[in-house]
C-alpha cells in the first residue's frame, strides 16, 4: 500500500472497490468483482489471481442478468421464483386460475 | 372514434387517466404504453402492485408484458376474433352482466348470435393464442371488476379498425364495465392535444364538440355567429385527399402541424400527388420533409411561446402558459391562421386565445359551454362540462350512455387486406419507439433523444435472423408490393418469428415506403398501417 | 418572512431569490426579484419540494456574478454544501432563509410534511423492493432474492431521467448516463442493472438523501433507499458524511491514509 506510481491512487482505487463490493452485494450480486495488488514483476502472482478469481466466478454459475433482458414474462417470473421467500404482511396467494376452457 | 361513437355515442376516453390504478383488471390491447404512454403506464404499473390483474394482448412482447399475470401475442390484424372468443367463453361461463345488458345496452342477441361460431378452438386458429391462454385472460378480465381497457393505434390502423374498437366496446359492456369508476373503454390518444383537435370541429364532417355539418340547426348557429354559411357537405379525409389530388379535384393543400410524407401510407404515391398540387402550404415548427417541398412555409410558435389550451386524452382542457416570446419572428398558429383569413377577406380578429375560447364555449353547448380560461386554473376541466357550476366530468356514461342505450355489434373476424404469401412471407408492423415522436420532426433535433435512437431499424426475431444469416447490424432489404428500403437489423424476440417491426420516425428509412394505401377502414378512413406482407433480403455487397 | 426576502432584495444582498410562489392552489418555483417586489405577497413555504439549488446553479452557470437568496430546508442546505465543495456554486453569493424541513437520518427530529406514508401494494412488497423499508430489512433476503426484487424495480424503468434532472447535486456537463458506450440505447427498459448502477455509483459523495429522485420516478423505483445504501458504504468506507459540511470531500481529494485491505477471495486465500 502507499507504493503506487500513481502516489495515491492505490488508496483511492481500495476504496473504491469496497465501495462497489458493497454496492453489488446490496444488490444481490456478491463475490464478482476482485482486487488484488500485484507488480508487473509477479506474472507467477498474477496467473494464481486469474486463475482463482476464474474459478471462483465459475462455481457461482452462470451471471443471472441476461434472464432479465426479454420481454417475456417468463424473464420475470423465472428468477422471482426461485428463492423467493414470503414476506410478512404479504397477501395470500391467488387460487390458481381455473381452466376455463374444458 | 367512430367505432366508439357508435357504441356508445361519445368518440373519447370513457374514464379518467388516474381512475386505471383503482381498476381490479387492466386489459392492455395494440397498446406499447410504457413506450408510447409512459405515465399512463405508470398509473398501470401501481394498479398492478396494489393488487390489479393484468392482461397483455399484443403481437410483439412489449415492457409491460414483463408484469403480466397473461400477456398473448395474438397475430397481427385478428383482434376481433380474440375478442369474439373472450365473449363466447364469458358467455359460455355465465360471467356477463345480465342485468346491466337489460337495462342499458340494445342488439345483445345478435351478438350472442355471432359469438357462438367463435370457439376457442376456431380462435386458436385464426389468433395462434393457446386455448388455455384464452380461458386464463377471459377469466381475468370477466372476474375483476371493474376492468379497464386500454387500447391506442394497435387497434385503429386496421382495415377492420372500427370494427375492431366496436368489439372492445362489445367486450366492457358485456360485462358490465362502461359508466363505472375505474373501468371503461380507454383509446389512448397519441398526442396532448388529439382529442382538443376533433373537440375543435378538425375532421371533415363535423364542428366543435363533435357537432355534424350535417345537421341545420348546427349550422344555422354557426352562420349567425360567423356571418356566412356554412357547408354542409362534409369535407375530404386525408386518405380520400390523396386520389383527389390525383385526379386533379384538389389543386392547393394547407397543412397545420404534420407531415405526411413521413406519416402517410404508400410513399412513392403519396410522392407523386403531392407532385400534381398546383399549390402546397405548410405551417410547423421545424422544416419538415413536407415543408422542404412546399411551395410556402409559415414557421409557427412552440408550445412555450403561446398561450391556448389544450385537451388531452382524457377529456381534459388544459391551459398552456406563455414561457418565452416567439423567437425569430414566428407566429402562434392561431395568429397566423387569422391573418391569412384577414388576408382573405374574411375579418378574423380576436385580441388573444381567450377570446376564442369564449366562442368555443359559446357555440358548444355540451362538452365546453361550462369552462373558463378561470374555472380551468392549474388542473384544468374534464368534458362534458355544460355549466358554469359542473365540475366537469371524470367517467363518462354514469346512468345512461351518451347516445341513451349501449349499443352491441355483431362483428365477424376478416382478414387483413394483406396476408403474408410466397412472394412476401413476412408480416410487417409498424409503430414508434421511445425516444421519438411520430417523423421526428420534434424528437431527431433534440441531441439527448437523437443519442437514443440515430437511424431506423428492423426488428426481428432470432429465428428468423438465423435462417438469413443475419447478426445484429446487418443491412436487411425489406420490399413490399408498394416498393423496397434497407434497414439495420436489430435481433429481439420483442418480435416473434415470422414479423417485422419498424419505427416510423425515420425519414431515410422511411416505412411508408412498404405500407399500403388502399388498404384503409372504410368508415374511419385509417390506413392499415399495422399489418402488411414483406419480404426480407440481406444487403450483400458484390 | 417577506420582511427579510424584501430588505434582502433592497438593500442589495441579493438580485434575486427563489422560493415557492401560490398559482391556482399549486406551489411553483419562482424567481422574486426587486423589480417585482408586489410578487412576494404570494411568497409560501410548499409542502412539495422543488431543487431551488440545481435552479440557483444553472442561473449561476449563466450568469456568475448574481447574488442567489433561496428558501432552504436541511436537505437544501447539505445540497448547497456538495455544491460549494464542487465549486458550481459560491458560497459568498448565496443567502438562504432557513425554514422547516424533513426527517433524514442526518436529522431525524423535523417537522416537515413530506414523509406522508407511502402506500405500497401488497404484490410490490412481495415481488419488488418495499420503498418504505429499511436497510436492514432488505439483508434478511439472500442474495439470488435481493437479485430478483431490485431487478423487478429496475425493469419497470422508462429512462425518462426524472432521477436524474430533478436531482440537486447532478451538475455534470456530459452525463455517463447518456453516453452510448456504457449503457446500450435505443430500448425500454434502458440495459439494466447498468443504467441504475451507474447512477448509484454518481451519487456516491454527491446524495444528500433529499429523496426528490424517487418523488419524481413515476414508476415507483425506491431510489432514495439505493442511495442510502450509497451513503452508508460512503460513511463506512470512506469516513464521510455527505453534504454535513462545505469542507472538502475524499471524493475530489486525494487521502493519505487507509486502513483497509481488499477483501479476499474466499476460495482460495491467496491474497494479500
Amino acid at each position: 500500500m502507499g507504493d503506487c506510481h500513481y502516489l495515491y491512487g492505490n488508496y483511492m482505487t481500495i476504496k473504491r472497490i469496497t465501495f462497489l463490493q458493497e454496492l453489488l452485494t446490496f444488490l444481490g450480486l456478491e463475490g464478482r468483482i476482485h482486487l488484488a495488488w500485484i507488480s508487473s514483476a509477479e506474472a507467477q502472482k498474477f496467473v494464481q489471481v486469474v486463475t482463482d478469481f476464474t474459478e471462483k466466478v465459475r462455481a457461482l454459475g452462470p451471471n443471472p442478468l441476461p434472464t432479465f433482458s426479454h420481454n417475456k414474462k417468463a424473464a420475470l417470473s423465472s428468477v422471482l421464483g426461485r428463492g423467493m421467500g414470503k414476506t410478512p404482511g404479504s397477501s395470500p396467494p391467488e387460487p390458481a386460475l381455473q381452466e376455463v376452457y374444458p | 372514434m367512430a367505432g366508439l361513437a357508435a357504441a356508445f355515442g361519445s368518440g373519447a376516453m370513457t374514464n379518467s387517466i388516474a381512475e386505471i390504478e383503482d381498476a381490479g383488471c387492466i386489459l392492455i390491447i395494440g397498446s406499447n404504453t410504457t413506450s408510447c404512454h409512459p405515465l399512463i403506464a405508470r398509473r398501470v404499473l401501481r394498479a398492478k402492485e396494489k393488487g390489479a390483474k393484468l392482461i397483455v394482448a399484443d403481437p410483439r412482447n412489449i415492457q409491460l408484458s414483463r408484469f403480466a399475470d397473461v400477456s398473448v401475442n395474438h397475430r397481427l390484424g385478428s383482434d376481433v376474433a380474440l375478442l369474439n372468443g373472450m365473449m363466447h367463453l364469458i358467455l359460455q361461463n355465465d360471467w356477463h352482466a345480465k342485468q346491466y345488458i337489460a337495462e342499458r345496452t340494445e342488439g345483445f342477441e345478435a351478438l350472442e348470435e355471432t359469438l357462438k361460431a367463435y370457439t376457442p378452438e376456431k380462435v386458436q386458429a385464426i389468433t395462434g393464442v393457446d386455448v388455455h391462454d384464452l380461458g386464463k385472460i377471459t377469466q381475468l378480465y370477466a372476474t375483476h371488476p371493474p376492468a379497464s381497457l386500454l387500447y391506442a393505434m394497435g387497434i385503429t390502423q386496421h382495415t377492420t379498425g372500427v370494427d375492431n374498437v366496436k368489439s372492445c366496446c362489445n367486450l366492457a359492456m358485456l360485462c358490465g364495465n362502461v359508466g363505472v369508476y375505474g373501468g371503461g373503454v380507454n383509446p389512448l390518444r397519441g398526442q396532448n392535444n388529439v382529442q382538443g383537435a376533433c373537440d375543435m370541429g378538425g375532421l371533415p364532417n363535423v364542428l366543435t364538440g363533435y357537432q355534424p355539418v350535417t345537421d341545420a340547426g348546427v349550422r344555422e348557429k354557426f352562420a349567425q355567429a360567423w356571418g356566412r354559411d356554412i357547408p354542409e357537405k362534409p369535407g375530404l379525409t386525408i386518405t380520400d385527399m390523396v386520389p383527389a389530388m390525383l385526379e386533379g379535384k384538389l389543386k392547393g393543400l394547407y397543412v397545420i402541424g404534420e407531415n405526411p410524407k413521413l406519416s402517410d401510407p404508400d410513399w412513392n404515391h403519396l410522392n407523386h400527388a403531392l407532385k400534381q398540387l398546383d399549390f402546397l402550404v405548410v405551417q410547423d415548427l421545424f422544416l419538415s420533409e413536407t415543408a422542404q417541398v412546399a411551395d410556402v412555409v409559415f414557421s409557427a410558435a412552440s408550445v412555450a411561446e403561446k398561450e391556448g389550451t389544450v385537451t388531452n386524452t382524457e377529456r381534459r382542457c388544459m391551459r398552456l402558459h406563455k414561457a418565452v416570446d416567439p423567437i425569430h419572428n414566428t407566429l402562434p398558429d392561431w395568429e397566423i391562421i387569422s391573418r391569412l383569413s384577414t388576408a382573405m377577406a374574411y375579418d378574423m380578429s380576436y385580441e388573444n386565445p381567450e377570446a376564442i375560447f369564449n366562442e368555443i364555449a359559446s357555440l358548444t353547448p355540451n362538452s365546453y359551454a361550462g369552462m373558463t380560461y378561470e374555472r380551468m386554473g392549474l388542473d384544468g376541466l374534464q368534458w362534458p362540462c355544460p355549466d358554469p357550476h359542473h365540475p366537469g366530468t371524470p367517467y363518462l356514461h354514469k346512468d345512461k350512455f351518451a347516445r341513451g342505450k349501449g349499443r352491441f355489434h355483431a362483428l365477424e373476424y376478416q382478414d387483413p387486406a394483406e396476408m403474408p404469401d410466397e412472394e412476401y412471407p413476412y408480416f410487417l408492423t409498424t409503430g414508434r419507439m421511445f425516444a421519438h415522436f411520430h417523423t421526428g420532426t420534434m424528437t431527431r433535433v433534440s441531441p439527448h433523444l437523437d443519442v437514443e435512437q440515430k437511424t431506423g431499424y428492423a426488428e426481428i426475431n432470432p429465428t428468423d435472423a438465423g435462417k438469413l444469416t443475419v447478426n445484429e447490424g446487418d443491412i436487411l432489404v425489406l420490399s413490399s408490393r408498394r416498393g423496397r428500403m434497407e434497414a439495420p437489423a436489430h435481433v429481439t424476440e420483442s418480435v416473434e418469428p415470422g414479423t417485422i417491426f419498424l419505427p416510423i420516425h425515420f425519414g431515410e428509412n422511411p416505412t411508408n415506403v412498404l405500407t399500403d394505401a388502399e388498404a384503409f377502414d372504410p368508415l374511419a378512413k385509417i390506413p392499415e398501417f399495422k399489418v402488411s406482407a414483406v419480404k426480407i433480403e440481406k444487403l450483400t455487397i458484390e | 418572512m417577506q420582511d427579510t426576502v424584501k430588505a434582502w432584495l433592497e438593500n442589495g444582498t441579493i438580485d434575486v431569490f427563489l422560493g415557492y410562489k401560490k398559482v391556482d392552489n399549486h406551489p411553483l418555483p419562482h424567481c422574486f426579484t426587486k423589480a417585482r417586489l408586489e410578487e412576494l405577497e404570494d411568497l409560501v413555504v410548499s409542502p412539495d419540494r422543488y431543487p431551488l439549488e440545481k435552479i440557483a446553479t444553472h442561473m449561476t452557470t449563466a450568469k456568475p456574478e448574481v447574488k442567489i437568496g433561496m428558501l432552504a430546508r436541511d436537505c437544501t442546505q447539505r445540497a448547497l454544501n456538495v455544491l460549494y465543495i464542487w465549486n458550481q456554486l459560491d458560497p459568498e453569493k448565496i443567502q438562504t432563509l432557513n425554514v422547516n424541513c424533513c426527517p433524514s437520518p442526518l436529522k431525524e427530529k423535523a417537522d416537515c410534511s413530506y414523509l406522508r406514508p407511502a402506500t405500497v401494494g401488497d404484490y410490490k412488497k412481495e415481488k419488488g423492493v418495499n420503498n418504505a423499508a429499511l436497510l436492514e430489512q432488505l439483508s434478511e433476503y439472500g442474495q439470488e432474492e435481493r437479485l430478483g426484487r431490485w431487478m423487478y424495480e429496475f425493469q419497470k424503468c422508462i429512462k425518462c431521467y426524472g432521477c436524474r434532472n430533478i436531482c440537486p447535486v447532478c451538475f455534470c456537463k456530459e452525463c455517463s448516463l447518456e453516453h452510448e458506450d456504457l449503457i446500450k440505447t435505443g430500448a425500454l427498459p434502458p440495459e439494466i442493472p447498468v443504467f441504475h448502477l451507474i447512477r448509484a455509483v454518481h451519487m456516491a459523495g454527491r446524495c444528500i438523501d433529499c429523496g426528490l429522485c424517487e418523488e419524481a420516478c413515476p414508476m415507483d423505483i425506491p431510489l432514495r433507499l439505493l442511495y442510502r445504501k450509497v451513503n452508508d458504504i460512503v460513511a463506512q468506507v470512506f469516513d464521510y458524511k455527505t453534504g454535513t459540511s462545505a469542507s472538502q470531500s475524499p471524493f475530489n481529494i486525494l487521502g493519505d491514509s487507509v486502513t483497509l485491505e481488499p477483501k479476499p477471495i474466499q476460495l482460495t486465500g491467496t491474497d494479500s
